[in-house]
């Protein structure tokens, strides 16, 4: 059992949530064949990340939104939660860093 | 979209719990009486509204003469009309069907400012009440129910028996259940017996 | 009350917690006995002096009673008959209740002739491994497997249904406590007091925990008063929760901790309304581990004889259940446990012959009670043999040489029905291994302790392997307090009572005694210490080869009272030290669980949960006979009131509706089908992005038919969308892709595209959907809607209306899946049975009957339309002859990957029809296509069929939909269908994919 925190339900089991997938890709425009790789890289590729990996997890259950999770492949620990928009990876370093 | 004429309609309406429904008392009933009341709600008028315009939000208000909730997970109203906080931008509208709410705010607001869906026959709505009810509930989804976390006008959109539901805490001990109507047949099964050892009543 | 004193002659007058007031008649193996209400079985068995009560694992050697708690190796019984049975309980945490029915098990015909004990007497030859080096890789293994399993096992299952309910319940506090002995009350005191939410739970029927079983005094008095004061004030408390009998067996990710809390496993059976068990998922801002410890024996030879027993059992027994386990008593120790087990058991009234002390030293304080009781301690000595097959009776004592690897000096025997040893105690860190925390051995102790903390579990008391009572009171105290304020809480006083221990001189390690008999490591598993010699010469040495070769603690106990000797005589073989070795990962359960309360109340027909339509009740009282589509039950076909069902009725049922439909008009319940409400002004842009075709020219009350692609560039879904206005749209897709879509398309106006003004909602269960399919279906539809022109030019093909139908409103939607004229026939579902009926009712001028999912898919097939089984995730809109719905003028989802020459390859499967060349064989889909069936493997695929119609009564022949690549489709026009799973081969001719009406003129009528 993973508990989420959903940025706007709040805590919830992770059974509320359907896992969508690697949150770190980004879709590129349509383009010409220049962008090939980058769209061969969106599809397809995923790296399985050691450590800190972000995901995106929607509130199936809830209220519906796509929320991203940093979590610990390792450790299963779920270090924060967010909004599609936010990079959480950067929020936790600069939080590291302030402390 | 032509509005169901209620006078003419509300009798053929039938709920999705039409041929379940067994009244009276069941399970572990003791010389106390049943810890428990259920009954369905019905027929309603459930109605989702959606808009990020805070001015269009406030006539509306205005026009219903209604609050609508801006925290997460809660819902305001009356015995007659809830207002539901659904996600962002979104809420539910829940009252006994008589007026055409719909057209009520059609008329008034131009289409692209607010949307509103319908789904008063898409949703079954089951009425828990008594000093057993948080018990049955922590039966069925893993939020915290306690009293201090989830008091009166609060909501929740969670997994409800392993269903999708919204659970309206109208009241200390009363709560309103909504459902997907084509589980309501199963979701009714689910509870009579998860409340069973309390002693229930069906009114 | 005498009467059954006299029966249970182990049974010490007074003392104990038991109600002698309350006798209770059980059976063990069909023998009729009496304990009193507060008994285990074990304790009871005992108080009867019943020692035999099993036979071990593999070598079927006589066992006995070994513990006082879940730890238990041997006395495993089978409890209960019928369909309550249950094999494999351990008689130790068994409640005793009236009529309770045990049996032992693994012994054939019965426990004093027991034939396959053969095993004992062959085991030279049944080392570790064995069955595997001798009979794996011969031919006869499957005939070997079926006796060797007969052999060797445990209890046998019920094959009844088990009559009794499960139930779930999810909780939530600030601080969980696992173990309510002296740790845990402490804890709950100071976390109750402080105001936390606290839930404490207990697998006992009540709290003490070790309190329960040890003569300690607090503040003067016996240590029960206490408890009971602390539970009373706790039970006084609202904010504490306390769950006895309730086991915590898994400490899972973000502090959830799940406990099964046996509601009614103590009583003949369930009350009215009552579960069985009831599994509690607990999730904990805090946890705190005061789980206790687990004595562990000492490897010796011959060590498994019933009559020998750990020392605090022995301890528990007298002391708890005022029961005497024997008469005469040898204690063989290597810490201070062992003189309090010979106080304890002198004081009850069993003769102690000796404690036997590996140590060399005495610890002084305990000579004054020694000379008192006149007990004898023989010092640096051990046990080294025992005697007695069926029971205990006499035991070899020596002398052990300085360096632990002979005896020294004429060793000699003793005559004594009890043998308690104890061999040191390990902290029970299973929970903590759970969270993911990894233990660290502590020399002082001799044990694994908690390391590192992973998660929010602190452990406390013995569980950290802090054994004095005062540090267990002490530390609950504490790390309550911790937590309190941890959690902006008023830190409580708690004043913690003082106790009558004895300082504790240091445990000197002694896990084997050389000797010559079986040595036992791991009692259940029949694991000796010369299995794990035996591992280590032959190079499995790491715990977990140990573990895997020998079977080590892969017992039901997981090894309680076993890892760690088995892990320290593997140390010493290696001459290494212990925490070099490492111990094996503790994973979930703690104890053994039974599946019930895991399903809880998802079983049989809840299993998942069922979906229905809204006229679902006419369909059930119509003759429906349903066919599960997902989680909706539709249904498949009507018989009439005549037919039973049977193969023939179903195959004329459906004949019956597809005429009807063909030549005159039929209703399907299509609800199922997924329904998305799409409203905003950036619509139109939004399905241009979604669907590969256009979508901006649509007009205002024109439905079009569209496909999705993932964005891999294959087919994701298909279905209509109408445009209702300007800026509302209505989408449909398959029943199967409805929640998948709505997530779709969810993800891309929250992600990628949050700049589109779109809102998208299900309203699938909003509306009942009814298909009105047939040539007469216009008829039907005009006298439903008197006053609406309904003919071809007023509402085309494709057209979509908002209407009032007997003052219901309804969207009625020109499309067809049936290839016939059609209107789709939308209501609001709580009108759905009222306007299905209607329909039936003006339909009957033209004998309309309801049709279910089986003449529906025969019609789409011949028609030659694609569904689920076409759209399977490895087809292309080109595979499935769909390439001009593809627009060049615009991006859309999977626009950019489709184009991959993979994709575009001419020679891939595409969409055919298929025939049997004898007109009658019915294709299984799924079947492979292939050139010729008699070639030898490897055979090139061609391709398979996709769906099948077993009977077309339109065409009067089987058709089926299938793909065949495509240069095969340009030349040959034959081809075999194989399906070797049901030895089914049928040659098969190559066909249009549309059978009827290609030019689709019927559906434009
Ligand atoms: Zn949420």
């Amino acid at each position: 059992m993973l508990i989420i925190n959903c940025p706007l339900c709040g805590p919830r089991d992770h059974a509320e949530f359907t896992y969508v997938g690697d949150a770190t890709k980004n879709r590129p425009e349509n383009g010409d064949s220049s962008n090939d790789h980058a769209w061969y890289d969106f599809v397809y590729l995923r790296d399985n990340p050691k450590g800190l990996h972000e995901e995106l997890w929607q509130h199936s259950f809830g209220c519906r939104c796509f929320v991203k999770v940093l979590r610990n492949t390792l450790t299963h620990e779920i270090i924060a939660t967010g909004m599609p928009k936010d990079n959480l990876i950067l929020k936790e370093k600069g939080l590291e860093l302030s402390v | 979209m032509t509005e169901v004429n209620t006078s003419k309609n509300s009798l053929r309406r039938q709920s999705g719990l039409a041929h379940v429904i067994n009244y009276g008392q069941f399970g572990n009933v003791t010389l106390n009486g049943p810890s428990l009341f259920i009954c369905e709600r019905h027929p309603l008028t459930i109605l989702q509204l959606d808009t990020n315009k805070s001015k269009t939000l406030t006539d509306i208000s205005n026009l219903l003469n209604a609050e609508f909730p801006h925290t997460t997970n809660t819902c305001k109203g009356d015995d007659e009309r809830r207002i539901i906080w659904l996600g962002p931008n979104r809420w539910l509208i829940v009252e006994p069907e008589h007026g055409c709410l719909q057209t009520l705010i059609k008329n008034e607001f131009n289409s692209s400012e607010v949307f509103l869906t319908d789904l008063s026959h898409g949703k079954s709505t089951v009425r828990l009440r008594g000093r057993k009810a948080r018990d049955v509930l922590m039966k069925g989804s893993g939020i915290d129910w306690h009293l201090n976390s989830f008091g009166a006008d609060y909501c929740a959109h969670t997994k409800l028996f392993d269903l999708a539901a919204t659970v309206d805490c109208r009241d200390i001990d009363v709560f309103d259940i909504y459902i997907a109507r084509g589980f309501a047949e199963d979701f009714w099964g689910t509870l009579m017996d998860a409340a069973a050892e309390f002693g229930y009543q069906v009114d | 009350m005498f009467r059954f004193q006299s029966r249970q002659q182990q049974r010490l007058d007074d003392g104990g917690q038991i109600n002698r007031l309350a006798p209770i008649n059980f059976t063990f193996d069909g023998k009729k006995f009496i304990g009193f209400d507060g008994d285990t079985l074990a304790s009871a068995l005992l108080a009867n002096g019943v020692r035999l009560v099993g036979r071990s694992f593999k070598y079927h050697r006589p066992r006995g009673i070994y513990s006082a708690g879940i730890e238990e190796p041997n006395a495993l019984v089978a409890l209960r008959s019928g369909d309550r049975h249950e094999p494999n309980t351990r008689a130790t945490a068994i409640e005793l209740f009236p009529g309770l029915e045990a049996k032992s098990q693994n012994r054939w015909p019965n426990l004093l002739l027991d034939y396959l004990q053969i095993n004992n007497l062959l085991s030279p030859f049944l080392s570790a491994g064995f069955y595997y080096k001798t009979f794996m890789g011969l031919p006869g293994w499957h005939f070997y497997e079926y006796f060797i399993r007969k052999a060797a096992g445990m209890g046998d299952g019920t094959k009844f249904k088990d009559p009794d309910k499960y139930d779930k319940k999810h909780v939530h506090c600030d601080i969980l406590i696992v173990g309510g002995g002296p740790t845990g009350i402490s804890a709950a005191v100071t976390a109750g007091r402080a105001g936390a939410r606290v839930i404490l739970v207990d697998n006992h029927p009540k709290l003490g925990g070790q309190l329960n079983g040890e003569r300690y005094f607090l503040d003067k008095k016996p240590a029960h008063h206490w408890v009971e004061r602390c539970v009373e004030e706790l039970d006084g408390l609202e904010n504490v929760t306390i769950a006895t009998r309730t086991s915590a067996f898994g400490y899972y990710d973000s502090d959830v901790v799940n406990a099964i809390e046996s509601v009614s496993d103590h009583l003949p059976e369930p009350l009215d309304y009552q579960c069985r068990q009831r599994l509690w998922q607990i999730r904990a801002k805090k946890v705190i581990l005061a789980t206790g410890a687990t004595e562990r024996p000492i490897v010796f030879s011959n060590n498994d004889r019933p009559g020998i027993m750990l020392a605090s059992a022995a301890r528990r027994y007298v002391n708890q259940y005022a029961v005497k386990p024997g008469k005469k008593a040898v204690i063989f120790t290597n810490n201070d446990d062992g003189y309090k087990t010979a106080f304890d058991l002198a004081r009850s009234g069993v003769e102690v012959v000796a404690v036997v002390d590996s140590r060399k030293n005495i610890p002084e304080h305990f000579e004054k009670e020694l000379n008192e009781k006149d007990i004898e301690v023989i010092a640096s000595s051990v046990v080294i043999d025992t005697y007695g097959y069926f029971g205990l009776n006499s035991v070899k004592i020596g002398t052990l040489s300085h360096d632990g690897k002979t005896i020294e000096s004429n060793p000699y025997i003793v005559s004594a029905d009890l043998l308690a040893v104890s061999g040191g105690w390990s902290p029970n860190v299973h929970l903590y291994c759970h969270s993911g925390g990894e233990p660290v051995y502590n020399d002082s102790i001799e044990a694994f302790v908690p390391g590192e903390l992973s998660q929010n579990g602190h452990s406390a008391g013995a569980s950290r392997g802090s054994f004095s009572l005062t540090d267990c009171l002490q530390e609950g105290h504490n790390i309550a307090n911790t937590m309190a304020k941890a959690l902006n809480l008023e830190v409580a006083e708690q004043i913690i009572p003082e106790t009558n221990e004895n300082t504790i001189v240091p445990i000197e390690a002694l896990w084997r005694v050389p000797g010559k008999g079986k040595k036992f490591v791991d009692l259940q598993d029949d694991v000796t210490e010369s299995d794990i010699t035996l591992a280590h010469r032959e190079g499995y040495v790491s715990v977990e080869h140990l573990k895997r070769y020998t079977t080590l603690g892969m017992g039901t106990d997981q090894g309680k009272t076993s890892n760690l000797n088995g892990q320290a005589i593997m140390a010493q073989e290696k001459s290494e030290p212990i925490e070099k070795i490492g111990t094996t990962t503790f994973r979930p359960p703690y104890t053994p669980i039974a599946l019930g309360p895991l399903a809880g109340r998802d079983i049989g027909l809840s299993y998942k949960h069922t979906r229905r339509s809204a006229m679902h009740n006419w369909h059930k009282q119509n003759g429906a006979i349903f066919v599960e589509a997902g989680q909706w039950l539709r249904p498949q076909y009507y018989l009439n009131e005549m037919e039973q069902p049977s193969k023939e009725n179903m195959d004329k049922a459906i004949s019956r509706e597809v005429q009807t439909v063909r030549t005159s008009v039929g209703l399907v319940d299509v609800s199922t089908l997924g329904k998305i409400d799409i409203q905003g002004k950036d619509s139109a842009e939004f399905l241009n992005r979604v669907y590969t075709n256009g979508w901006t020219k649509l007009p205002i009350g024109k439905a079009r038919y569209g496909i999705m692609l993932r964005e891999d560039g294959l087919v994701f879904d298909d279905g209509t969308t109408s445009r209702l206005d300007e800026f509302h749209y209505f989408m449909t897709t398959t029943t199967s892709n409805a929640a998948a879509v709505l997530s779709h398309m969810e993800y891309y106006l929250q992600v990628q595209w949050p700049e589109l003004d779109v809102r998208v909602t299900s309203v699938t269960e909003q509306w009942a959907a009814m298909a009105l399919a047939g040539p007469k279906s216009r008829n039907v539809l005009s006298k439903l809607l008197p006053t609406i022109n309904v003919d071809n030019e007023s509402f085309p093909f494709m057209g979509v209306r908002e209407v009032d139908i007997e003052g219901v409103p309804a969207r009625i939607f020109r499309i067809s899946f049936s290839g016939e004229l059609s209107y789709e026939i939308n209501v609001p579902a709580d009108f759905g049975e009222f306007i299905w009926q209607r329909i039936l009712e003006v339909g009957k001028a033209h004998s309309i009957r309801p049709y279910g999912t089986e003449a529906m898919g025969i019609m789409r097939i011949e028609k030659g339309h694609v569904a689920g089984p076409e759209l399977d995730g490895r087809t292309t809109a080109a595979d499935l002859g769909l390439q001009k719905l593809l627009s060049t003028k615009k991006d859309f989802i999977g626009s950019k990957m489709m184009d991959r020459e993979g994709l575009k390859d001419k020679n891939r499967p595409r969409l055919v029809g298929l025939v049997p060349v004898d007109k009658k064989s019915r294709v299984k889909s799924g079947a492979i296509l292939v050139k010729d069936p008699t070639l030898a493997p490897p055979v090139p695929k061609l391709g398979h069929v996709s769906s099948s119609a077993y009977l077309s009564p339109t065409l009067g022949h089987p058709i089926s939909l299938g793909f065949v690549s495509g240069d095969i489709i340009e030349t040959t026009k034959k081809i075999w269908a194989v399906s070797p799973l049901h030895n089914e081969n049928h040659e098969l001719e190559i066909t249009d994919p549309v059978f009827y009406d290609q030019k689709s003129e019927r559906l434009h009528d």
